[in-house]
């Protein structure tokens, strides 16, 4: 596939299968063909990472990889770079809708960072065999994820929180009466007033409605769609710490944002909102991918001519997504997607193995 | 239960005194919450860096397209400025913009809690940097 390794020659050449194609329509211009190919994957992963709510590596490794081939470390690092891409964009967007908790965000990070930084250590070091058998595996649990039709936008698993709602709407009984150990007092409070001290909240603070609390790991934010605030509490942090360096680790390694674990850990494990685990989990795999990129910048696995088209498809995906999002049906995306990500995860195995299919 | 004590909202919750119990659960809502600029803060430095990164990647891009180099070079993070072509230097240093705008984020969120005096948080962000610049080193140390 590739041809020369990394430690031999610096200078890689584009994979002869992919070009012999290429070279047929596109003559001389090869590079040309190659960045455009790279730019419509990049669109590709962005536009259905915000559709279907997956990250955009599990696409792209794979792609660059199988489809393109290119070494597996260097496809990862490419990843790694249209992965901070897409949570630069979406980081910003949740911090503009208040719901990233930033306390929240760095806490976990701790875990995550170092996770990252070890996965990347690990990744430079084993065969990139190695590598693609790990990324099947990963392929088929998250092919298994996304065929359940997790939601990440919002409505399903959606749970805790203490909702506080305008005095006109009857709140119904809110999520966050099944889990009031997540904030005793505030429960209480919300309980025996809830339209009340909702409105007021909500007409002081003007466009500003999303915060953090001081001294825990909570807060509260705006539910555009009910036109209500509703406040949480994180508990068990022990087990976001765990997931989080796991989800660390696999990014490190792969190339993955790690969200899929991250979102369903704070939500389920940690009882946070998932609206709010989904914008903290945006902003944090930006941090944790740069924990490993730093390592595979440094030592030489970041080729720009293949990460820019890959960054820049994405960033211009993920927003045409975003917006796009609403008129199609995530749930059928979603199953067409794991079907392809269970045909894709049984290539990279064989290929883990040594079989080319 | 009645719906609301007050006809206008707004005037309850920025009442100094009195007996209404939704205001006061209101205001001790309100008085644990921190800076909710920081949030502003970190959409601004994002928005800030990913522009920048992309202008230099799609200018790199078109750089290198232009100048007809097939093939594509590998770039070590402390060897951008010597990259050649000047396409792919370009390139490298969107790479760097973008590895560098959520260490920024960071940066800023730290810089929010010191002036916030919270201590605690001060030092998870502190935490946080010496991993990234441990990321730094040990990457450096083995190229």
């Amino acid at each position: 596939m590739l041809g020369p390794s990394l430690c031999d020659d610096p200078y890689i050449l584009i994979s002869p299968h992919t070009t012999g194609l290429l070279a047929v329509v596109f003559h001389e211009h090869v590079s040309v063909a190659i960045a455009l190919g790279l730019v419509a994957l990049g669109l590709f992963a962005g536009w259905l990472g915000a559709v279907v709510g997956i990250g955009g590596g599990v696409v792209i490794v794979p792609a660059l990889v199988l489809g393109f081939g290119f070494d597996t470390k260097v496809a990862v690092a490419s990843s790694l770079v249209a992965v901070v891409a897409t949570s630069a964009a979406a980081g910003s967007a949740y911090a503009g809708a208040g719901q990233l908790n930033m306390r929240l965000a760095l806490v976990l990070e701790i875990a995550t960072t170092v996770g990252g930084l070890a996965g990347g250590l690990v990744a430079v070091l084993v065969a990139g065999s190695f590598l693609d058998g790990v990324f099947a595996v990963v392929m088929l649990v998250t092919a298994y994820l996304v065929f359940r039709g997790r939601d990440e936008h919002g409505e399903v698993a959606d749970a805790p929180g203490d909702e506080l709602g305008p005095a006109s709407g009857a709140v119904a009984p809110a999520p966050g009466d099944r889990s009031p150990q997540v904030a005793p007092g505030l429960a209480a409070t919300t309980n025996a007033v809830s339209g009340t001290e909702g409105d007021l909240l909500l007409a002081s603070l003007g466009d500003r409605v999303g915060w953090e609390e001081r001294g825990h790991l909570g807060g509260a934010y705006q539910d555009q769609a009910r036109g209500v605030l509703i406040t949480y509490r994180a508990v068990r942090l022990w087990i976001g710490w765990a997931v989080s360096f796991l989800a660390g680790l696999l990014s490190g390694l792969l190339g993955v944002g790690g969200g899929f674990l991250k979102v369903p850990a704070m939500n389920l494990g940690m009882k946070v909102p998932i609206k709010v685990a989904a914008a903290t989990s945006n902003f944090m795999i930006g941090v944790t991918a740069v924990a490993s990129l730093f390592v595979y910048f440094a030592r030489g696995y970041v080729l720009p001519f293949v990460a820019a088209p890959v960054a820049l498809g994405i960033a211009i995906g993920a927003y045409a997504g975003a917006r796009s999002a609403q008129r199609f049906s995530g749930r059928t995306l979603g199953r067409i997607l794991a079907a392809i990500l269970v045909f894709v995860a049984v290539q990279m195995g064989l290929k883990a193995v040594g079989i080319n299919a | 239960m009645p719906d609301a004590t007050s006809s206008d909202p707004r005037a309850g919750a920025e009442a100094p005194s009195g007996g209404d119990a939704p205001a006061e659960a209101a205001r001790a809502l309100l008085a644990k919450r921190a800076d909710p600029r920081t949030n502003t803060i970190v959409k601004r430095v994002l928005r800030s860096g990913l522009a920048l990164a992309l202008v230099l990647l799609v200018v790199g891009l078109v750089v290198q397209l232009a100048s007809g180099h097939d093939g594509a070079n590998q770039v070590r993070m402390l060897d951008i400025a010597s990259a050649h072509p000047i396409g792919e230097e370009l390139m490298g240093f969107g790479v760097l913009a973008l590895a560098l705008t959520p260490t920024c984020g960071v940066l800023s969120v730290l810089l929010s809690w010191v002036r916030e005096r919270d201590r605690v948080y001060v030092g998870v962000g502190i935490l946080i940097v010496i991993v990234l610049s441990t990321a730094v080193v040990v990457g450096l140390a083995g190229a």
